[in-house]
């Protein structure tokens, strides 16, 4: 099955931007116009339509196209761009590709109904089988011979109808990458933990090292670690607490027995605590303890005493001080009463007179309210005549307060401060009376704790300070006498206990030993295992794929070797018919550094050596026409712009016969604007043609059929 | 790749990996030495790990010829801090003369950083250059290798104090004892 072109629908697309439907009846279509009049725009709608924004990278496929740097498929004075081609299929089948910016939406019907699939994968086209055998800009035709030779390379492969071998080939590739990131993670990572256990390994090693040197330092041999070499020590450490508990009467402790090296840390740490016992719980420790306790109360109960000596001195010092003024206690006490008295008695003297006063008042008032004539008297106290009775009142207050209550005041005042006084030094004397009581209830307590602490109780004749003194000095005597024997028994005990710590070293050196043993077991953990394993089974898979590679590399250049025999042929049938040179016989892609080469007599230069352009447009062409003709895909067109850069007439005329017979298998849309080529594919073959002539780009501003109306 | 090996005569189904203490040792042993004379000394204990596994070590060559030649294997040994291992001209003559003597040539790579222990290869067709474990990964010969690790902790182990002691006399016994099909000290 393979497509032709039948219709072309565009609008907004670049020089179109007016809606323009095209038909493309026969199967040699000439696109013609002079420059800018939507040619190149003609044959780019169908590629724009299959790649979409791939057309407007400045590669299609592997070729770089200078030209195509920032390539805008809409044209600038619209919002959106529509494509729409339709194809025909050999049995009559329709095809419509849709295609539009800026949704970008793509659509693909087949008879009708809508498929999900690319357009690309309809035509059974890759992007660079597109350009190596569809589609032919005017920018790729040379490029192909004078690219870079990784990018001639995949032209020629893509030519020679391999890209499929270099989609594997991609993916191989993509996933050795992939692989070797992992591979170089779980390097890093594998680096790190063995630099981890090996930093372990050799802190542990020298604490293994430093407990030998004290092993060995107190005159063990290196048979200690031995499964019985431990026994003499365990038995020595035995001895000695066994000669212990019988030379201090203690009862020999059971201890767990030791089978073997396992047994041992149990055994040390129970011989640790049985040793901490003894020496912490022997009666004569207990009685040392109680002394201690016993001398720590006496010398409470002394300093107790003392502050109560003080305390009572001090109460008696301010005693003397507030009777000095006052005499003794009873003195102040009578002396008290008889100011009370004195007090009482004058208090009745100035109430009297005060009654009297009252009496003045109630006359004067009265004299007040009599008739005016009254009040013409004369002051009985100043003999002023006609005086007012607020006069008369006034001086007769005066001096009735003269003759008495203002004296009797005054004493009174003297001798209310006095018994303040006195009262002040009789409540202090009571509150110091309280203290003496409380003072005497905590030397009470304090002869009771003494008798307690004596055992038996203190008589009244004998000192508190005394028996405390004594109880102290008999309590001192008591440690004295016992801190020898503590000592002895001390000693006797440390003995033991040095047997003891040398087994412990040999425990901690078991114990050392082991936690490396385990640090040497970490590489055979099943988890550090699977780390390795892992790292080998990617280790394993990127050297398969390298191996892939090379051998698919060694395929692709056989299967590009033989498909270029089968298309040496065509490739120099159409050089010649194009070039018809006799001094260069033959043109052929040379693998190794991916040139074209020719042939003169002996010598075997590249085409770029020794062609000028249009020699090398000629030879390019002749590759792409053979691969077109070649070509197994569905894309039953060609699509040629301007191919005839710097071929003269004479070429041109060749080049249009080769097309008209190319015509024949494929449907061939070639664009021109030089109008002797026009002509001469006009004349060539006998292939049915379709001519579409463009007009020049006016003021309309859109691209449009030669003779039809401007629609504005 | 198919490769026959001789029957072990242990079987200890412990190890396949250097223990990180004897890896710590070896590692001490070539700082103190220097990686080429220290190297010596590695091929010489692998050759008695050969034994120890259970084969005949015909010929071991510390200046020219083969490093080891053990049955129907010609082995060059390469000690390494840490990858890549280099394959000089000498070794790739050595590989090339073994094949024509109908030998397979094996290369025993060790590297010194790694738990993984020796790693052997074929060196089938290996020309001079650099590798990784991962250039020669299609040629490892696992089963060989897991019989060689099987037993160098304890060669190593059995000989290091004397190595420490005594390095040159310790060479001297252990090439001695090679001969008498021995590894032990």
């Amino acid at each position: 099955m393979s497509y032709r072109i039948e219709r072309i629908e565009v609008e907004g697309f670049r020089g179109f931007r007016k809606r323009k439907e095209l038909k493309l009846g026969e199967n040699l279509v000439i696109v013609s116009g002079p420059q800018r009049s939507g040619k190149s725009s003609l044959l780019n709608a169908p590629v724009w339509a299959l790649v979409g924004s791939e057309a407007e990278k400045k590669e299609l496929g592997p070729v770089p196209i200078r030209e195509r740097v920032r390539w805008i498929a809409r044209n600038l004075e619209t919002d959106s761009t529509r494509v729409k081609i339709l194809f025909r299929g050999s049995q009559g089948e329709e095809l419509v590709v849709g295609r539009s910016d800026p949704k970008g939406k793509v659509t693909v019907e087949r008879d009708g109904r809508e498929i999900k699939k690319g357009p690309l994968e309809v035509l059974g086209l890759t992007l660079d089988g597109l350009v190596s055998s569809v589609f032919l800009p005017q920018e790729v035709i040379r490029a192909a011979l004078s690219l870079e030779p990784k990018k001639r390379q995949a032209i020629f492969i893509q030519l020679a109808g391999l890209e499929n071998l270099s989609t594997l080939e991609g993916c191989l590739e993509n996933a050795r990458k992939i692989l070797e990131d992992k591979e170089k993670k779980i390097a890093e990572l594998r680096k790190h933990v063995d630099g981890r256990i090996g930093g372990q390994v050799s802190l542990q090693k020298r604490r293994v090292k430093e407990l030998w040197e004290k092993v060995l330092g107190l005159g063990l041999s290196e048979e200690v670690l031995s499964p019985d070499g431990a026994r003499p020590l365990v038995e020595q450490s035995l001895k000695g607490l066994a000669d212990f508990c019988s030379k201090y009467g203690e009862k020999m402790p059971s201890i767990p027995e030791v089978r073997g090296p396992e047994d041992l840390p149990q055994f040390v740490n129970e011989m640790r605590g049985i040793l901490f016992r003894l020496e912490a719980e022997s009666p004569e420790t207990r009685r040392q303890r109680d002394l201690y306790d016993r001398k720590r109360k006496i010398e409470a109960l002394i300093s107790d005493l003392e502050e109560l000596e003080e305390k009572k001195q001090k109460i008696n010092a301010s005693k003397e001080e507030i009777l000095k003024p006052h005499g003794k206690e009873e003195e102040l006490k009578m002396a008290i009463q008889e100011l009370e008295k004195t007090l009482e008695g004058l208090d009745r003297e100035i109430e009297r007179g005060g009654k009297y006063l009252k009496m003045v008042e109630e006359a004067l008032s009265y004299f007040e309210t009599l008739p005016q004539g009254l009040a013409q008297m004369e002051c009985p106290v100043c003999r002023k005549a006609k005086v007012s009775v607020a006069h008369v009142r006034e001086h007769l207050a005066s001096e009735i307060e003269k003759a008495g209550l203002e004296p009797l005041r005054n004493q009174r005042q003297e001798i209310e401060k006095t018994l303040k006084g006195k009262k002040a030094a009789q409540e202090a004397l009571i509150h110091l009376a309280e203290q003496e009581k409380k003072l005497e209830a905590m030397s009470k307590e304090l002869l009771e704790k003494a008798s307690e602490l004596r055992g038996r109780e203190i008589a009244p004749n004998e000192s508190l300070g005394l028996v405390l003194k004594n109880m102290a000095q008999a309590t001192e005597k008591g440690l004295e006498e016992l801190k020898g024997i503590i000592e002895a028994r001390g000693r006797a005990i440390q003995g033991v206990r040095a047997q003891l710590e040398k087994l412990g070293l040999v425990v901690e050196l078991h114990r050392e030993k082991k936690r490396l043993a385990e640090l040497d077991e970490i590489p055979q953990t099943p988890q550090y295992k699977a780390f390795i394993e892992t790292e080998d089974k990617i280790h394993m898979q990127i050297a398969l794929l390298k191996e892939l590679l090379k051998g698919l590399e060694q395929e692709k250049m056989e299967a590009f070797r033989q498909r270029f025999a089968d298309l040496k042929d065509e490739v120099n049938d159409l050089y010649r018919r194009l070039l018809g040179r006799e001094d260069f016989s033959e043109v052929w892609i040379d693998e190794k550094d991916w040139e074209v080469k020719t042939r003169a007599g002996d010598r075997q230069p590249t085409v770029i050596q020794v062609f000028n352009v249009g020699d090398m447009t000629a030879v390019a062409l002749a590759l792409f026409l053979a691969s077109a003709m070649r070509a197994n895909h569905q894309a039953g067109f060609v699509l040629l712009d301007d191919p005839i850069q710097s071929l003269d007439e004479e070429h041109e005329r060749r080049l249009a016969e080769i097309l008209a017979d190319l015509a024949q298998k494929r449907q061939v849309i070639v664009s021109c604007s030089r109008s002797s080529f026009v002509e001469a594919l006009e004349d060539a073959g006998t292939v049915k043609r379709q001519v579409i002539r463009l007009a020049p780009w006016d003021e309309s501003r859109t691209c449009r059929l030669q003779g039809e109306e401007r629609e504005d | 790749m198919k490769v026959a090996l001789a029957a072990s005569k242990e079987k200890k189904g412990r190890t396949d990996k250097v223990k990180p203490s004897v890896l710590e040792e070896i590692g001490r042993f070539r700082k103190e030495k220097g990686e080429s004379y220290a190297g010596k000394f590695l091929q010489r204990l692998l050759a008695l790990t050969f034994i120890k596994a259970g084969f005949d070590v015909e010929a071991e060559h510390s200046v020219e010829g083969p490093d080891l030649l053990v049955g129907r294997f010609q082995i060059e040994v390469k000690t390494t801090t840490s990858e890549p291992f280099t394959i000089e001209k000498k070794d790739a003559r050595d590989i090339r003369q073994a094949i024509k003597k109908g030998k397979t040539p094996v290369l025993a790579l060790l590297e010194c950083s790694s738990f993984r222990g020796w790693t052997l290869v074929s060196a089938e067709g290996l020309s001079e250059g650099s590798f990784s474990r991962k250039d020669l990964a299609l040629r490892r010969i696992s089963e060989l290798e897991r019989k060689i690790n099987d037993h160098f902790d304890d060669v190593v182990e059995a000989w290091m104090p004397n190595l420490e002691r005594a390095p040159e006399s310790a060479f001297e016994e252990m090439d001695a004892k090679r001969r008498m099909g021995q590894w032990h000290p």
